[in-house]
């Protein structure tokens, strides 16, 4: 197969919605295999046993891709930033549901069960998860999109300008001081 | 000890490449350092276990581009796989032609035969990815469909509702009638043959052993169940589309009664007093002994059954009130006055009362709008509801062939039914805190959109153009692809036709009926 030229993901985006499959197929390809490993992290044990993660991911990103068509994002941000946003979504619906109750739990509670603690989890510690992820909420849409896609997607800094349609460098310059920003935020939320 | 912020910013670059920090006991003390250690831990984290990919699947044997998995299905003629394709990282099925056929079949008349297939565009036909030689065998590969069949389906559930079986009816026809467009017969329609993929698409499968007619019929006359079967090829005459048309009258009667027909009786009458008798007459003309008794087309046989849902024949007509008639003219009546004005049709006094305004949204203000209001390309459309009792509230627009795509409920949206009561709600919703609002998005001449209210959960809507719902836990779609896009979020049920059903329903509900015609820019 020939090397394709690297189509920005909003190109991919604006193909798409103009009925292009290959754009689709491209994207999907681009995304899935990230998202999916994203999500691994994510999942406690007891809800990867009821869900495959992998179909989820898909699921959740073949239905981003259908809403394309009628809905436009009320908002700024990168793509990969509200699939991020869409699949915490989802996935708080299935660690409801694998609780084994209709009513509504919020995912710290579900999260408080040592059994139901993600890979992620159990690395880093659920209360400074937490503190990242309350940090991560006060930064301005676009910081909190380049700071996801380095951090928790480990996309290169020219993947990342892709998405973003800036530079390189404008990228690394705009993580750094992202970074900077959300560790004042964490280390304020500490306080 | 206050780092330095040549410190911080080395600290900040290792932290990015994911690399490992050293830090010392003091560091916790520190706040900004201890919150740097957390980045450090968390950008570890996604990394290590991003290298730890899910466990692969054993690869039976490589086909191509293809990882061949495991062997679904074993026919006289091809043999199909399920397979992976790492490139789209999605899975396919993959049919062979098999080595016995090959020495009868040439390869090549098996890749044309595939690209006849792949002429075929249609959301309830299962699309063709493509066909190649690689290793002496020929092989097509399609879209992997995960669902059961019409047959398991029915067997599990028993008997689809006449409104249903109607609804599934009109998607195979103008599956059928794309199949013969493109020249082509199916040749084996029945339940087996019929997916419903997880999400409530439905989908026309082993077309593979459709094709050109001539190679159909030499290849079928002796494998297709005679359940299925024609009089005329039980006969031993060639098949024609009015046979794929017979086959499907058969499984209509399948799906509403759970029986297959018998093969004895080919085209006996199908007597069932909980079928409505409109829907009888059509599976009867389906089902006619004569081939040019039945239908002239797939397309005809669609319409026939699309008007049982406008007769409410959908309906069993034992459940028929005698007063739908009085409010079938009233509604009538009330269409015709209210031409340019929002049609609302009360339907029932124990409906709550509900207001809705379709807003128009631009630049930082919004107005409401009435139906037959003008909307240009990239406007922003939403609808605001208020209801006295909590309500359960569907939104579907209509693309210019009428296909009707759901707007709300949908999974990824915060705002959920039923919609409290008392409170001014935005559709289609929420979503992570902002408001997600209704763009205009192609350029057809007019926008059409449906919005319904009810006091309870309708069936019909439920499952008419499902999301591709993380609300359902069964839902999965693993190598479902493209197709499922459309063919998941949309419904070929005309708006006409939904209204009409909904009406034959009788249930309590509103309807508003928004027609918005495009201005040029």
């Amino acid at each position: 197969m020939d090397a394709a030229p690297a189509d920005t993901t909003q190109e991919l985006l604006y193909r798409i919605r103009a009925g292009d499959a290959h754009a689709r197929e491209r994207l999907l390809a681009r995304y899935l295999p990230v998202l999916t490993r994203w999500a691994h992290g994510r999942l406690p044990a007891h809800s990867r046993d009821l869900t495959d993660t992998d179909d989820l991911v898909q699921a959740t990103l073949l239905r981003a891709l259908t809403r394309l068509d009628a809905f436009e994002y009320a908002g700024s941000g990168c793509f990969l930033g509200y699939l991020r946003h869409l699949l915490l979504n989802v996935m708080r619906n299935e660690i409801r549901r694998s609780s084994g109750h209709g009513t509504r739990v919020e995912l710290a509670d579900a999260l408080s069960d040592e059994s139901a603690r993600s890979p992620l989890e159990a690395a880093v510690g659920v209360e400074r998860l937490r503190r990242y992820e309350r940090a991560l909420a006060t930064l301005p849409q676009r910081s909190q999109a380049l700071l996801v896609m380095r951090i928790e997607f480990g996309l290169d800094y020219a993947d990342i300008a892709d998405e973003t349609a800036l530079s390189a460098d404008a990228v690394r310059m705009a993580i750094r001081r992202a970074v900077a920003e959300l560790s004042k935020a964490m280390s304020d939320d500490a306080a | 000890m206050t780092p330095r912020d040549a410190d911080i910013d080395r600290l900040i670059e290792r932290i990015l490449d994911a690399e490992p920090c050293e830090w010392t006991p003091a560091d916790t003390a520190d706040p900004r350092l201890e919150a740097l250690r957390t980045l450090s831990d968390i950008a570890l984290a996604f990394r290590t276990l991003g290298a730890e990919a899910p466990a692969p699947r054993a690869v039976a044997f490589r086909w191509g581009p293809l990882e061949v998995l495991e062997k679904v299905a074993d026919g006289a003629s091809a043999e199909v796989f399920r397979a992976h394709d790492p490139q789209l990282a999605r899975d396919v099925a993959l049919k062979l032609l098999a080595p016995a056929a090959a020495r009868t079949q040439r390869a090549g008349a098996f890749l044309d035969e595939a690209r006849r297939l792949a002429r075929i565009r249609d959301d309830h036909v299962v699309a063709v990815l493509g066909a190649a030689i690689h290793d002496s065998r020929a092989g097509l590969w399609c879209e992997w469909i995960d669902g059961c069949t019409l047959a398991e389906r029915v067997a599990r559930d028993g008997p689809l509702a006449p409104g249903e079986a109607v609804l599934v009816g009109i998607g195979l026809c103008r599956a059928l009638a794309a199949v013969h467009r493109a020249g082509l017969l199916h040749g084996d329609v029945k339940p087996h043959n019929v997916l419903r993929e997880r999400g409530g698409r439905l989908v026309l499968a082993d077309l593979g052993a459709g094709g050109e007619p001539d190679a159909v019929n030499a290849s079928l006359r002796t494998q297709a169940s005679p359940a299925w079967l024609a009089p005329e090829v039980l006969r031993g005459e060639m098949r024609r589309p009015a046979h794929d048309l017979y086959a499907l009258g058969g499984v209509l009667q399948f799906l509403l009664s759970g029986e297959v027909p018998d093969p004895a009786r080919p085209g006996a009458a199908f007597d069932r007093a909980a079928v409505p008798s409109g829907l009888r007459a059509v599976i009867a003309r389906a089902r006619e002994a004569d081939p040019a008794a039945r239908y002239a087309s797939a397309d005809d046989m669609a319409d026939a059954l699309a008007a049982c849902l406008h007769d409410g024949a959908a309906a069993p007509s034992r459940a028929r009130r005698p007063r739908r008639g009085a409010l079938a003219i009233a509604a009538a009546l009330v269409a015709g006055v209210l031409l340019a004005a929002a049609i609302v049709r009360l339907r029932t006094p124990v409906m709550p009362s509900v207001t809705l305004e379709l807003l128009q949204h631009d630049g930082g203000g919004q107005r409401a709008i009435a139906d037959g209001s003008p909307v240009a390309l990239h406007d922003r459309l939403s609808f605001v509801l208020t209801s006295e009792r909590p309500v359960w509230v569907y939104a579907f627009n209509a693309d210019d062939r009428g296909v009707l795509h759901r707007l709300f409920p949908l999974a990824a949206l915060d705002t959920a039914n039923p919609l409290p009561a008392g409170r001014r709600i935005e559709l289609p919703g929420r979503s992570g805190g902002r408001t997600v609002l209704i763009a205009v998005s192609s350029p057809a001449a007019t926008e059409e959109f449906l919005v319904v209210a009810a006091a309870a959960p309708v069936a019909t809507l439920e499952t008419l153009a499902p999301p591709v719902a993380a609300a359902d836990a069964g839902i999965r779609l693993r190598g479902s692809g493209m197709l499922v896009l459309d063919g998941s979020a949309a419904s070929s049920v005309p708006i006409d036709a939904l209204v009409r059903q909904l009406d034959a329903e009788g249930r309590p509900l509103r309807l508003w009926r928004y027609r918005l015609p495009q201005r040029a820019e």
